[in-house]
């Protein structure tokens, strides 16, 4: 059971198209199963055949052959659309359909004397106009695409009830929905009748029904033509027919309504009922039509396609190629990646197919049975079903090679993210370890050294053993410091509590090497960033007081500027050149600030040479 | 009349010791002992130390509890003092510390607790509204550098540096006197010029002084 609200196609005619150089003519779609088209042609023949006839036995008409006779072609010709829906793909629901004609032969009933049987057809009437209402907004989707839509049926659908409801609730006799059809006081009496107000009230609840119908034709008009602003190429070709038909029945429905309101004669009325037969037939026509305009723009969409691919430029956009050759600048285009099987977009971002009835449509390319490509896409492309499948199938080699760059931005994706995971870890084991210490070992340490104090104090007589006990004491003060001094180097509280400065500040006070700092800093950055500058300040410091030879002057500078943390140490030392490989890796651990840096997404050079000092430069992202 | 003293520490160990160390001297009476700030915050108000020893890095955060507990104390319980204890000799921590105002409060490193002596000397000198500030953030701080080419330190003899270190760990004249081996007056006429050189605000007030120059030193202006 396929989800609600997807609808995701593939392209099996890709394989071919592969297969064959030059652009083959995809092969047909298996579309909907034959016995499907068959049962709708025979049911629908038998229905128009049946409408037909029962029509033009109608007492109320004044041609009634000729009214039988439209009748049935209207439902011939409702058949011939379903059929070729059907066919091609476009509908699915064969229930759909045949409830559809059924319902619409259905309305006949109306035109006959007998009063259960014009109570079945009136009640057919209101069913169908809901049902109208629902086909001409899903099409050719197949659902209902937005709130609009959604809204004009609900309240088609509770006007029916409304109006058909309290027609068969109180009418004393039961008036014809057809404008042609007039009874004139000898109307088939309302068998359904629960609540008696008089004769009038059939007459009123006439136009009220009649006035229903125009309303809703007209708000469907009207949300047709704002989907068509927005809607893509192939999306005007499919709507405009079918609007016009629409507004044109619509607005004959409200004379009718008019008119009769107004008093106006039978005949009057009868005129406008051939207006409105004669608009009647032109919806299914305008379904013909839209069909047919789609298949016209797919042709020419596939053309466009195959020329712009065979031009051969070497960097091309896939997304944009394929939006401009189908007319839809809302498609985008997805790729695979076997490896971490999901799709990720031309960046390397992973994404998502879409869910729900959001008037977009998924279509999947393969090749060789494997995912390719994911094409997003508005659903008015499935007008023409196999459209965006053959046109994936066509731009195979276009699409392989845009999957295989956004694979490579993925993979170096997931490696800086790996990377920042990396050391951030690392960091969070540092500052743990510091924890422990300071939390465990140190506060151990000071209990000892008081408690030996304390022992110290209290030994009178032997002063040999208060000797020792003072030496004990001392060993142990200078472990206290020892691990204070490891703790620091590990990570230092002061970076946790204080930030950049105040730990900067505190390396330049312990080094043996003059070291100024400076910082313009407008406040506190994520730990994974201070961590990066402060460890790689510490290292090249360090690297300065090994290297840079007595009486050179250090210098620190980090300053925050347009969204990255700048810093630089630069030294007036004897200096080493950054070319002798030596020089380089023989104690001069250089190379290892690059790491730290670059696993939060920054840069760091190092400049020196013999005798002119070395110069540390770095910045990183200011966020993470 | 024996000082009335409060502890606050998560390490039960240092409890233990302190709790030794301070039980036995007539001096001081021991009158509360809490694991974390809420509890010596509620223990302040029942038992009214006039000086609570705390350690800076306690539960919840683990950052600056001690701190920011000292920072309260100053505006509900002014009259109590704080020493502050740290394991870090980093002067960041005593700055902050100072900020709320010197008067009353002492900054020690953990190494100190061991000697009885000092800590009953630091005790009283805050009982008493002084301040103390261990002798190795006080190196520390001297030897910070400065954003400028040359330390503002540089204009003082070594003498008036050693005086100055004297001054920021919160001794008296008398005391800076005995300990350099100088005359009172000679002290006086040092601190004088110090002042007058760094140009600081002279106050009578060792408490003030001691804010004054170690925020002086403290100073990283970029």
């Amino acid at each position: 059971m396929r989800p609600r609200g997807t609808r995701i196609s593939s392209s099996p005619g890709s394989d071919v198209a592969l297969r064959s150089a030059a652009f083959a003519r995809p092969r047909h779609r298996p579309a909907g199963p034959r016995p499907a088209v068959a049962q709708t042609a025979v049911l629908g023949t038998g229905l128009a055949a049946g409408a037909g006839v029962a029509v033009a036995h109608s007492p109320y008409l004044e041609h009634p052959a000729v009214h039988g006779v439209l009748y049935g072609a209207l439902i011939a010709a409702m058949t011939t659309v379903a059929c070729v829906a059907l066919y091609r793909g476009i509908e699915r629901r064969l229930w759909l359909v045949l409830l559809t004609l059924a319902l619409y032969s259905a309305t006949a009933l109306d035109t006959l004397a007998a009063p259960g049987l014009d109570a079945l057809g009136q009640i057919a009437w209101a069913a169908v106009l809901v049902v109208a209402v629902y086909i001409l907004l899903s099409f050719p989707e197949g659902r209902l695409p937005d709130q609009v839509a959604r809204g004009v049926v609900a309240a088609t659908a509770m006007g029916a009830v409304l109006v058909w409801g309290a027609l068969l609730a109180t009418a004393e006799r039961l008036p014809e929905f057809m404008p042609s059809a007039s009874c004139q006081g000898e109307c088939p009496r309302n068998p359904v009748r629960i609540v008696g107000r008089g004769a009038a009230v059939g007459d009123v609840l006439a136009v009220a029904s009649w006035s229903l119908t125009a309303g809703a034709l007209i708000a469907v008009a009207v949300a047709l033509t704002f989907r068509m602003r927005t809607a893509p190429a192939i999306g005007r070709r499919t709507t405009s027919p079918i609007l016009v038909s629409v507004l044109a029945v619509g607005a004959t429905f409200a004379a009718a309504a008019v008119a009769r309101a107004g008093g106006a004669a039978p005949a009057t009325l009868e005129r406008l009922g051939w207006f409105s037969t004669a608009t009647s037939l032109t919806i299914p026509c305008a379904f013909l039509a839209g069909m047919l305009g789609a298949r016209v723009f797919a042709g020419g969409a596939l053309e466009r396609l195959v020329a712009r691919l065979s031009a051969g430029a070497r960097d091309l956009d896939a997304r944009r190629v394929l939006a401009d050759a189908l007319g839809d600048p809302s498609l985008t285009v997805a790729f695979w990646r076997p490896q971490r099987r999901e799709y990720v977009d031309a960046g390397g971002h992973p994404v998502q197919p879409p869910a729900g009835a959001t008037g977009r449509s998924t279509t999947i390319v393969r090749q060789d049975g494997d995912p390719l490509a994911m094409i997003v896409h508005d659903a008015a492309l499935d007008a023409e079903p196999g459209l965006v499948g053959a046109a994936g199938g066509a731009a195979l080699m276009m699409l392989e090679n845009a999957r295989l760059e956004a694979d490579l931005r993925a993979s170096v994706a997931d490696l800086r993210a790996s990377r920042a995971r990396l050391a951030s870890a690392a960091d969070a084991g540092r500052r743990e370890i510091e924890r422990n210490l300071h939390d465990g070992a140190q506060q151990r340490l000071v209990a000892l050294r008081m408690r030996l104090a304390d022992a110290e104090a209290q030994v009178v007589s032997d002063d040999e053993l208060r000797r020792s006990l003072g030496e004990l004491g001392a060993d142990t003060e200078e472990t206290i410091d020892e691990l204070r001094s490891l703790a620091h180097g590990v990570y230092p509280a002061v970076l946790v509590d204080h930030g950049l400065a105040s730990a900067l500040a505190s390396v330049a006070g312990r080094s043996p090497l003059p070291v100024r700092v400076e910082t313009a800093l407008p406040g506190r950055f994520a730990p994974a960033i201070e961590a990066a500058v402060y460890f790689c300040c510490l290292e090249a410091i360090q690297n300065a007081a090994k290297h840079a030879g007595v009486g050179a002057t250090v210098t620190v500078s980090v300053r925050a500027h347009a969204g990255r943390v700048a810093f630089e140490i630069r030294d007036d030392g004897v200096g080493f050149d950054v070319h002798d490989v030596d020089d380089v890796h023989g104690g001069h651990g250089l190379t290892n600030l690059n790491d730290r840096v670059a696993a939060v997404g920054g840069d760091v050079h190092v400049a020196s040479g013999h005798g002119a000092g070395t110069t540390v430069r770095g910045d990183v992202p200011a966020t993470t | 009349m024996a000082v009335r003293v409060g502890v606050a520490d998560d390490s039960f160990l240092i409890r233990e010791a302190l709790t030794r160390l301070l039980g036995d001297s007539d001096e001081i009476e021991l009158v509360a002992v809490c694991a974390d700030g809420e509890e010596l915050a509620a223990a302040v108000d029942t038992c009214h130390p006039d000086v609570v020893l705390v350690d800076i890095r306690m539960p919840p955060t683990m950052t600056d509890e001690g701190i920011r507990l000292a920072a309260q104390l100053r505006r509900t319980h002014p009259e109590v003092g704080v020493i502050a204890m740290s394991a870090h000799a980093d002067p960041t921590y005593a700055l902050a510390l100072l900020e709320g105002g010197s008067e009353g409060r002492a900054y020690l490193l953990k190494d100190r607790l061991h000697s009885r002596a000092q800590l009953l000397a630091t005790i009283e000198t805050v009982a008493r509204g002084g301040s103390i500030i261990d002798p190795k953030v006080v190196e520390a701080l001297v030897h910070r550098p400065s954003s400028q080419a040359r330390s503002p330190l540089d204009v003082l003899t070594p003498r008036e540096r050693e005086i100055l270190v004297e001054m920021a760990r919160g001794a008296s004249n008398a005391a800076i006197a005995e300990t350099l081996g100088l005359t009172k007056r000679a002290v006086e006429k040092h601190i004088n010029s110090v002042f007058a050189k760094l140009d600081l605000p002279l106050s009578g007030d060792i408490s003030r002084r001691v804010r004054a120059v170690l925020l002086f030193l403290g100073r990283t202006d970029a």
